[in-house]
């Protein structure tokens, strides 16, 4: 570790790993089997880094959050809300509970480079892969693979497995002169989105979920590949807890593969340049973001800001759930503190303290997209996460659909403060993706299915300062994907009616968010489908003086006798062959004011049939004539003037909770 | 006696190369050129400046110089020639500026905005505040028609006519002028398409139409209406521009046949360009990868890495079997282009690619490029920014005095100056360090792009040569060598030219492609085919002439494990178009190695199916070879001066060293050439590592034997 590098190799070793990265992307997206991975991108790809034992300087601090607090430790939890067994004695849940404290001679382990990723994957991977160092120690093998898929285990909700495999390098000879054995230095590591893991719900989502347990098969971390060896019954047990085995089985061939290929890179790397040299790169890759970011805070104004915004529900039939954030910004760092944030919740919102992180860390690199993120980028932010609240449950409470709900909300309310700051660099970073599940037998291949159908709900992007929101998701959710229509009609027993972008939705604002899109599709065979939908009446935040985003409900059924529109929840509920299933997928928020709106612009809105007449007038202030198709500026004036005259006596209030 | 031309219009120079004169001339810029029956053409080469937004003032420019060289006039020239090949930028320029024609679209009802909703990508991640791609057609020129065909090619919902004559009346008054008709599922069942496109016909008979069907016939609604859409906004240029070209050289009397480079690395003809002018949006350095394929394969290295470095980008490209490789996934100017193109992976390392610092403190090289305009700070006019050229000039790698044959001298103060000021003080460095430090990230993004189309696709870089052409790609190439392992470097001397001619030897292709999705068990090879055969029957004609050797189809399927939604393009091997179960079965073999090759597993156990077939129709024309440049000397007298240079000693750690310094234009055959060393040719610097050695051989190639990695 004490080898200087010159900056120009560790550069190279920088921009080595990040291709590592990208390059095990590509294995991992074309070769997957699951829709959810292969069609939707739900997966991430890093190299993690863990230092030699007691190294000095790269000990965790407590302004450093890199030691931020790590789920609940060892503690699995114990079952929660049923009358036949003892309240949990949370006291006793063990020594690493809060895992403030990491054992001291454990090794601490940073994120180093990442690839296009889903945001909530950023920075609970690493909480993953401390865990499987905490649980295996010194029991770490060449050719050795470990899976670790546990809510409370360094995970966020049961169906995001990681995968990584350890890379040994040559401990540096000791002052006696004798070499230490080879350490696991260097992790290559996916995270992606497995489309079932048991539990009582296929897809997982399970909104009647009271513990953890309801939710889906907990793996803590395990080895699957022993010294290169896959470890046969141990597949076979996982594979066993899963709906659609065939289809899991293919995912771990392509992470695992993904991981190899990633260990193929470095070991190349390590060739070529020494691992001394490699590993001596480390803290120069840190640096690098950590000195950008602190000088990008250092130009934000000192001060406290605060914000709340709300979700909708908690599936549990608890309303208007508070995120409250307080962001701190001193010198070159900067405080998020969520105290004031709701308890614990009964339903399945309550989101792991890695989760939580991770929207806090999507929000701050949206703002700072140019900076590479890695552990570096963590260190300048300090996190305050209160005890048995939502962003900080303890086990078991149920996590379900954390990364979703309140990860979208926790997202928009860290915007929402930084609004005061940089108003000008704050947007929808969130993703309100309220899926569905259908599941059901396709009798044209007698096959079972579980598909979620990301074409139902696309759309998130809002408006920026300097743009209007287009696309589909926000641009933080863009490694996902949407799956061709044609793809689907071919591989599921669906068939589509429309997918287009609907008039007079989309958020309002200097620069409007993009529209909402509506969806329409038939069932060419008998199936059920679990919604568990949000952001209906807290819609995504409008930024700078722009509106929300148009929200999103379903309905099942439409136009049949028994149609039934969704906007909070169902579970299994039947969708017979012939029937239609409808969406509104609501677009991002607008910025700034839409009276300030150039009218030409609302005028090519109407053109384009984004806008009616009516609609431009209402929310824009701007007449259109229809006959010559221009704006009518006089008219445009007054109405603008009378408007923003109404606003100034009656300032609307923010929307708040009933 | 005939002539055959190539003329490659680029950014900058437009290139030239004719053949079939009567007698080898005495300009050193002559080679000789034989057929592969042996008897040697001589062939003659030369750039003249291109006139962009004009560029047939270019074409016609160089058609003088030919016909001069020959001592022709214009007329008697072209009355002379044969053939003419074309490679153009115009494709590209019009895309990358976005002017194309005005474009409107009809798509099923219901579905308008799926060119806009992307499949959600968005180039830049986390950037909220990323611009949306410039719209082809607006949301009010996309028009939903009621159709609706399901995957099996049955009509769901009939085609309404009226709606479609409505549609046209509404464009054709807003200014429309060509139509992309893109349909669900018509790559199944085209039939509501081709309805569509007679009423557009009909209506407007001056627009141009495109369907998606016939510009890519295959599953994926994103990728086929992108790509239809690009065509139509693209092709009506690319047309008008070869009809006038063609016009304008008919009336001076060129009684032959133009053939346009595509991006796949063939020729059509004029008609089919214009048809399909999303196809031509590499043409320009298509060229350059089929020459590499071909100068490779006479040099008798198969597979090939080429590399070429010009002054803002490093284009990479990889050839098997002395075939360039090619991908159907591109993005060019944010629109996906799901046509075959040469896999050509640009990154932004040329020689006018600025070193910067960046806010993290990180040495950068590049994308930013000084251009040619001021061009690096060498050239000693308004550049004060340190470029890669400062870099290798600082390091003794180019001659002030000789660079591009000495057309522009280099200026070394300047060059210290930007590199001092820039670099090596704001990081600490020597100016020796700070100049060694551009070079060794340029390289690093240089063998990172190699790495991309090499390993990252399943190939071992040690397998291949690697081709350097283009500027000063053979100054870098010793270090990307010894980065990926590779042995062998080749370096051409008519890499000035080497797009050029490459369009002289490419062949006739036209692709094609097939909706077949099944279980590979259910795939009938007489089926198969059939389809191959309708393919060959409705294209033969474009890829026939009197040149060709013979016709080939080369015949392709994209299989997939069950339950994947990724393909991967194997060949299927066929004796004279006929697919038999043996042949299928190859092809089933085949997927699962290149599986295991690419992404490290195979999984044999796993129900295959197939999605889409593919053929290419190939016109197979004469390969040529390039025997010998002619005279040269001994080793001494080749050596016109020294210089220090910055190697890497035993250490490894690079130093001034002082080295021979070669004339490239007295090297002959038989010599061996040792490094360290530079060698210098009128459009190229090659250096030599230690352990390296290079000898000229009969192809007028550098063929450089890689030392040990150092």
């Amino acid at each position: 570790m004490k080898t200087a590098v010159d900056p120009i190799t560790a550069e190279i070793c920088r921009n080595y790993l990040e291709t590592v990265s990208q390059e095990m992307s590509a294995t991992v997206e074309n070769t997957a089997m699951s829709p959810i991975f292969t069609l939707n991108h739900d997966y991430s790809c890093g190299v993690f880094y863990t230092t030699p034992r007691n190294p000095p300087g790269l000990r965790p601090t407590p302004e450093n959050p890199q030691d931020f607090p790590g789920a609940a430790g060892l503690d699995s939890g114990a079952p929660r809300d049923a009358g036949w067994t003892a309240a949990p004695d949370l006291a006793k849940a063990g020594p690493d509970r809060d895992g403030a404290a990491l054992a001291s001679d454990m090794p601490d382990v940073q994120l180093l480079a990442r690839d296009l990723a889903v945001p909530v994957h950023i920075f609970a991977s690493l909480e993953s892969v401390r865990m499987v160092f905490r649980y295996f120690r010194d029991d770490i093998r060449p050719g050795d693979v470990f899976l670790v898929a546990d809510p409370y285990m360094g995970g966020t909700h049961c169906p995001d497995w990681t995968i990584m495999k350890p890379i040994f390098i040559p401990t540096p000879t000791d002052s006696s002169g004798t070499p230490g054995p080879d350490r696991p230095a260097f992790f290559p590591c996916v995270r992606g989105h497995i489309n079932d893991v048991g539990g009582p719900v296929p897809g997982g989502y399970n909104v009647n979920a009271r513990e953890v347990w309801q939710e889906g098969f907990r793996i803590s971390p395990v080895r699957i590949v022993d010294q290169g060896t896959p470890v046969r019954d141990l597949w076979e047990v996982i594979l066993a807890n899963t709906r659609v085995p065939h289809e899991v089985r293919g995912d771990l061939h392509a992470m695992v593969g993904a991981c190899t290929v990633g260990h193929r890179r470095i070991e190349e790397l390590i060739r070529k340049y020494g691992a001394e040299a490699v590993e001596a790169s480390v803290e120069y890759i840190l640096r690098y973001s950590e000195v950008q970011l602190r000088a990008r805070i250092h130009q934000w104004p000192d001060g406290t800001y605060h914000h709340v915004e709300y979700v909708d529900h908690d599936y549990a039939g608890h309303r208007d759930v508070p995120i409250h954030v307080t962001v701190a910004i001193h010198g070159d760092s900067l405080t998020v503190d969520f105290t004031g944030s709701s308890g614990e919740v009964e339903g399945f919102i309550n989101s792991p303290p890695g989760n939580s992180a991770s929207q806090v860390f999507t929000a701050i690199t949206a703002m700072c997209p140019d900076i590479p993120v890695n552990s570096g980028f963590f260190r300048p932010i300090r996190m305050v996460l209160p005890e048995a609240s939502v962003v900080k449950p303890r086990p078991p409470a149920p996590v379900g659909h954390c990364t979703l709900v309140p990860g979208t909300t926790i997202i928009d309310a860290v915007m929402k403060a930084f609004e005061q700051v940089v108003p000008e660099r704050v947007g929808t970073a969130a993703c309100d993706l309220n899926n569905a599940r259908c599941f059901g037998v396709d009798s044209r291949t007698g096959r079972y299915f579980i598909s979620g159908d990301l074409n139902a709900t696309p759309m998130s992007a809002g408006g920026a300062h300097g743009t209007d929101g287009w696309g589909a998701w926000a641009a933080t959710f863009c490694a996902l994907r949407l799956p061709p229509l044609e793809m689907y009609e071919l591989q599921f027993p669906y068939f589509y009616y429309l997918a287009e972008y609907a008039t007079d939705t989309a958020a309002p604002g200097r620069w409007r968010g993009a529209p909402a899109l509506h969806f329409r599709r038939r069932q060419t065979d008998d199936m059920r489908v679990t919604i568990y939908n949000g952001s209906y009446r807290h819609s995504l935040a409008g930024y700078a003086g722009g509106k929300r985003g148009a929200g999103n409900y379903w309905l099942i059924r439409e136009g049949a006798p028994d149609e039934l529109k969704v906007t909070e929840c169902c579970l299994a509920e039947p969708l017979p062959r012939g029937s239609l299933l409808f969406a509104q997928s609501g677009g991002g928020g607008g910025w700034g004011d839409p009276l300030a709106r150039d009218p030409q612009e609302v005028l090519d809105d109407w053109l384009d049939e984004v806008v009616s007449l009516e609609v431009a007038a209402r929310d824009y202030g701007v007449v259109i004539d229809p006959s010559t198709r221009t704006v009518d500026v006089e008219k445009t004036a007054a109405l603008r003037a009378q408007a923003r005259h109404a606003r100034d006596r009656s300032p609307s209030s923010p929307l708040m909770p009933p | 006696m005939a002539f055959r031309v190539s003329i490659d219009v680029g950014g900058t120079f437009t290139d030239f190369v004719v053949t079939g004169s009567p007698a080898p001339a005495e300009s050193g810029l002559t080679c000789s050129l034989a057929a592969s029956g042996g008897s040697a053409q001589p062939f003659h080469y030369g750039k003249t400046p291109s006139t962009p937004g004009r560029e047939s003032v270019a074409v016609m420019d160089a058609v003088r110089l030919m016909a001069a060289h020959h001592g022709l006039a214009p007329r008697e020239f072209l009355a002379r020639t044969e053939v003419i090949h074309l490679g153009t930028t115009v494709v590209t320029n019009a895309m990358l500026e976005h002017k194309g024609v005005p474009t409107g679209m009809l798509t099923t009802r219901g579905f308008r905005d799926v060119i806009e909703l992307r499949r959600g990508y968005k180039e830049s991640l986390f950037d909220i505040r990323l611009p949306p791609p410039r719209p082809i057609v607006r949301r009010r020129y996309r028009i939903g028609i009621t159709e609706r065909i399901d995957y099996q090619g049955h009509v769901v919902t009939p085609l309404a006519d009226d709606e479609i004559a409505r549609a046209v009346d509404r464009l054709r008054a807003e200014g429309i002028v060509s139509y992309a008709v893109c349909f669900l599922q018509s790559h199944v069942n085209p039939t509501h398409e081709r309805r569509a496109g007679e009423i557009i016909a009909a209506r407007h008979p001056a627009a141009f139409v495109t369907l998606s069907s016939d510009v890519l016939t295959q599953i994926r609604e994103f990728e086929r209406f992108s790509t239809t859409l690009v065509n139509a906004f693209l092709s009506p240029v690319l047309g008008r521009y070869v009809e006038g070209l063609i016009g304008e050289l008919r009336a001076q009397g060129f009684p032959g046949r133009l053939l346009v480079m595509q991006s796949h690395g063939g020729m059509v003809l004029p008609e089919v360009a214009g048809r399909f002018g999303a196809g031509a949006l590499l043409s320009g350095p298509a060229g350059g990868v089929v020459a590499a394929a071909a100068v490779g394969e006479a040099c008798g290295h198969r597979d090939v890495i080429g590399v070429d470095m010009g002054g803002t980008s490093y284009d990479v490209s990889l050839i098997r079997g002395a075939t360039p490789q090619v991908r159907t996934d591109a993005w060019v100017a944010r629109y996906r282009i799901g046509l075959p193109m040469l896999d050509i992976h640009t990154i932004g390392a040329g020689g006018g690619s600025i070193a910067w610092i960046d806010g993290g403190g990180a040495l950068r090289v590049g994308p930013q490029s000084a251009g040619a305009n001021p061009g690096p700070a060498c050239y000693g006019r308004e550049g004060r920014e340190p470029t890669v050229t400062d870099a290798n000039l600082v390091l003794g790698y180019l001659n002030p005095e000789y660079f591009l044959g000495g057309r522009i001298p280099l200026y070394r103060q300047p060059a210290e100056e930007a590199v001092t000021r820039r670099i090596a003080e704001p990081l600490g460095l020597s100016l020796f360090d700070a100049a060694l430090g551009i070079s060794r990230i340029v390289n690093n993004n240089m063998s990172n792009g190699m790495r991309y189309v090499s390993v990252a696709r399943g190939h071992d870089p040690r397998d291949l040569a690697l081709m350097a052409f283009g500027g000063a790609a053979a100054i870098h190439a010793p270090v990307q060598a010894r980065d990926l392992g590779i042995r062998t470097i080749l370096v051409p001397k008519t890499a000035a030219v080497f797009c050029a001619l490459g369009e002289l030897l490419a062949d006739l292709k036209v692709s094609r492609q097939a909706p077949y999705a099944r279980p590979v068990e259910a795939a009938d090879p007489e089926a198969m085919t059939a389809i191959f055969r309708r393919m060959v029957e409705e294209d033969a004609a474009s890829v026939g002439g009197s040149d060709v050797l013979r016709i080939e189809p080369r015949t392709f399927a994209d299989l997939r494990y069950v339950g994947q939604v990724h393909e991967l393009t194997v060949p299927i091997p066929n004796r004279g178009g006929t697919v038999t179960a043996e042949d299928w079965a190859a092809a089933i073999a085949a997927f699962h190695d290149l599986h295991e090759r690419i992404y490290t597993f195979q999984m044999p156990e796993r129900p295959v199916e197939v999605l889409t077939l593919r053929q290419d129709l190939v016109g197979v024309r004469a390969k040529m070879l390039l025997p010998p440049a002619g005279d040269g000397g001994d080793a001494r007298s080749a050596v016109k001066g020294r210089r220090p240079a910055a190697f890497p000693g035993e250490d490894g750690r690079h130093r001034f060293v002082d080295v021979p310094v070669y004339a490239g234009e007295r090297i002959a055959p038989d010599l061996r050439v040792e490094g360290p060393a530079v060698i210098e040719e009128p459009h190229t610097t090659l250096v030599l590592y230690p352990g390296d050695a290079a000898s000229l051989n009969a192809h007028g190639v550098y063929v450089i034997a890689v030392g040990d990695a150092r």
